[in-house]
């Protein structure tokens, strides 16, 4: 099943039922369901439906009726999310919900949130302009400003610690998530400040500022329509969102930093190709070739020889990085592999550490 | 927009929208057929787009043909486009003119007025198309076999129009030109993205920040841009990205930075 | 970032030059779409070049424009050659739909 390209491009579709874990778990009576699943059923799930095999179908864009569902799957998204939040603002509001009620449903809509960021992620990198100024609406609704100008700044810069994005080994994620937002916050305005110089435009040009001014107005929009509840639901979604999404840079780089005149590669972003989280994620664990090819679609990447494996899918490893003590136990071993490996003539890395290739 | 069919156009306002579908069109054999619709409207039965560019030191012009072909082989034998006195009126000026309002000054020229009388063009209009860059202009020209009287009336009536018919043909054709230096040269939207940087006077750095991409990646797509532009540095790529229309004209920016 | 390149929807049919003196006339049928288009260029020995861009609407149209050409008497081969490729080329296009 897992080497199933057909059978993948239709489990992109799974992607869509996220944020309608939210709504599910109100009608249930179960608020927490789309955590319990998230992180309860899903690495099980993940280990039992195998690692992802499947390569890009070849001639895929004869179809042009595939290439249209691929293409439109990340923007559907888009709207199912954003419908789900306004949806469990104006329910919360309604029902005056409140304590561990009010706190499921946020990290529930969370959940959907964190997936929406990776959505975005995806479109930012498309040339349609209104796929990029999807992706900045959708970074606003997380109150994440910078995200698109800084992502790039990211790709440029993968590996080097200064440049944030990369924890240097021994740093925890508690450390690391603030660290990286102020970080990519002043990378992203550095960048754009020097844009617009360089072209005499204007401060109101800079996307930073747009995107930080279009979240204010969501904020303001959501209070105004929903309450002081509907507005804890919403920054609250949204720090998760920003809290996963920092959570999944952290795994992604941990400890793979760039030597001196060392080119960005595979060996820079761990991997752990895994079906569900592929089917997900619009691909996203195929860091190694998405940062090799930033412009090529989702559907068409796959896994890189060379790039260093994960122990475990990401659901779990997002568990784990929770628990320095038990993340430094499982990557430090890695780390040091990889570190004797590069000292080898041949540079191989061993079998165990080795993320497996499509076949 | 591709698939609208060249309908007879009957009122000034279906002309206007003919006009403004031009950019719409993918192929030139649409926009020759749109073309002839709206050069119907206007009473006369001939045209030539001509877009003349400058590449360095050499000249190119091309020619959108609608009327007799070996008119335009003609012209080509015969090298009238080292006298043709329209050409020097389009280089200076930008409106509309009677081609009788022309002086001709030598007798090459008269020549050419009385062949090209002989082939749907014994009365017309030259209409100049400046675009944002001055390496790049385009040259319409109108005609009719009906004596001077039938353009002077259709000059005076659809003035403006012609000239808006112009500028959208050289604006689709910019656009045309452009596909194809891009594909002649083997350049991708990348490429294309980065001689606007080095337009801009970016770093290589600021570029890699910017687009999203590493630092050797933008150094190394810089110096295959130099060989496949056949120049010595990025500045001069840039230069030559402007002179085959890749790039815009740093002098005429975009509305949005 | 440019995703993947987009499919050429122009293809070239058939293309042949002849050098005339100190200019090189090339002769160029496309497919473009789902039309057909002629470009006759000629080049002078400074690199100035001469484009003429003709719709074709049949073989027919594309006979009668090639033979007029004052050149055609030095590239009477090759135009038959290019007339029939071009013929053949409709016949495919009016037999089933342009992928």
């Amino acid at each position: 099943m897992a080497g199933s390209s057909t059978l993948k491009l239709a489990g992109h579709a799974l992607c869509l039922g996220m944020p309608l874990l939210a709504p599910l778990g109100v009608w249930l009576d179960i608020p927490w369901l789309s955590p319990l699943l998230v992180f309860g059923l899903f690495p099980i799930l993940a280990l039992l439906l195998g690692e992802d095999h499947s390569l890009p179908i070849a001639g895929l864009r004869r179809s042009p009726m595939l290439v249209a569902y691929l293409d439109f799957l990340p923007r559907i998204y888009a709207v199912v999310w954003m419908a789900t939040l306004t949806w469990a603002a104006g329910y919360a509001s309604r029902m005056n919900l409140s304590g561990t009620g009010l706190a499921g449903l946020t990290v529930s809509v969370g959940i959907g949130s964190a997936l929406a960021i990776c959505t975005a992620h995806e479109l930012m990198h498309r040339r349609s302009q209104f796929d990029v100024l999807l992706a900045r609406l959708m970074a606003g609704l997380c109150l994440y400003g910078h995200m698109v100008v800084e992502h790039f700044h990211h790709h440029a810069t993968v590996g080097d610690v200064a440049a944030g994005a990369t924890a240097p080994r021994g740093m925890s994620i508690y450390h690391f998530a603030p660290t990286d937002f102020q970080h990519g916050l002043r990378n992203a305005w550095t960048v754009e400040s020097a844009r617009l110089r360089r072209r005499g435009a204007g401060w109101w040009h800079n996307r930073v500022l747009q995107d930080y001014a279009l979240a204010l107005g969501l904020v303001i929009a959501f209070f105004v329509n929903f309450g002081s509840t509907g507005l804890i639901l919403f920054i609250g979604q949204a720090v998760f969102a920003v809290f996963c999404f920092e959570v999944i840079t952290y795994v992604h780089h941990y400890g793979l930093v760039r030597g001196e005149g060392e080119e960005a590669g595979p060996q820079h972003a761990w991997a752990h190709h895994c079906w569900l989280t592929n089917c997900l994620t619009f691909n996203n664990t195929f860091q190694s070739d998405h940062h090799l090819r930033p412009g090529t679609p989702y559907y068409e990447l796959h896994a890189m020889y060379g790039a260093p494996r994960l122990p475990a899918s990401y659901f779990t490893m997002f568990c784990v990085a929770l628990v320095p003590p038990l993340w430094r136990s499982l990557m430090h071993v890695r780390l040091d592999a990889l570190t004797q490996a590069r000292t080898n003539a041949s540079r191989e890395l061993p079998d165990w550490l080795r993320a497996e290739q499509c076949r | 927009m591709g698939s609208q069919s060249p309908e007879a156009i009957g009122s000034f306002e279906d002309a206007n929208d003919r006009i403004s579908w031009l950019s719409g069109y993918e192929t030139e054999a649409e926009v020759q057929a749109a073309a002839r619709q709206i050069v119907e409207y206007f009473g006369l039965q001939s045209f030539v787009f001509g877009a003349l560019f400058r590449d360095g030191g050499r000249e190119h012009y091309r020619y959108l043909v609608g009327c007799e072909p070996e008119w335009c082989f003609l012209y080509n034998q015969n090298k009238w486009y080292a006298i043709d006195p329209f050409i020097d009126y389009a280089l200076k000026n930008t409106s509309p003119v009677l081609a009788s309002d022309i002086p001709l000054n030598t007798a090459g020229q008269g020549r050419l007025m009385a062949e090209a009388a002989e082939h749907g063009f014994r009365s017309g209009m030259v209409v100049p198309a400046h675009s944002g860059s001055v390496i790049r202009i385009g040259i319409l020209y109108l005609g009719t076999s009906e004596g001077p009287e039938r353009a002077r009336e259709s000059f005076h009536k659809h003035r403006n129009l012609m000239r808006a018919f112009a500028l959208e043909l050289l604006e689709w054709w910019d656009a045309k030109l452009r596909e194809a230096g891009l594909e002649a040269l083997d350049l991708d939207e990348l490429d294309v993205d980065l001689l606007t940087k080095a337009q801009e006077h970016a770093t290589a750095e600021e570029a890699a920040r910017e687009l999203g991409i590493t630092l050797s990646r933008v150094k190394a797509r810089y110096e295959r841009l130099t060989r496949k532009l056949e120049v010595p540095n990025k500045r001069s790529a840039v230069q030559k990205a402007v002179a085959l229309g890749l790039i815009r004209d740093a002098r005429w920016p975009e509305a949005r930075p | 970032m440019k995703r993947l390149r987009k499919r050429k929807a122009r293809a070239l049919l058939s293309e042949f030059s002849s050098t005339l003196g100190s200019e090189i006339l090339k002769v160029r049928i496309y497919r473009d779409r789902e039309a057909f288009v002629c470009e006759r260029e000629l080049v002078e020995r400074d690199g100035t070049s001469f484009t003429m861009v003709l719709p074709l609407r049949g073989t027919e149209a594309a006979r009668t424009l090639l033979t007029s050409d004052p050149y055609y008497s030095r590239m009477r081969g090759e135009v038959w050659r290019a007339l029939g490729q071009l013929d053949k080329a409709l016949r495919e296009h009016d037999g089933k739909p342009v992928s």
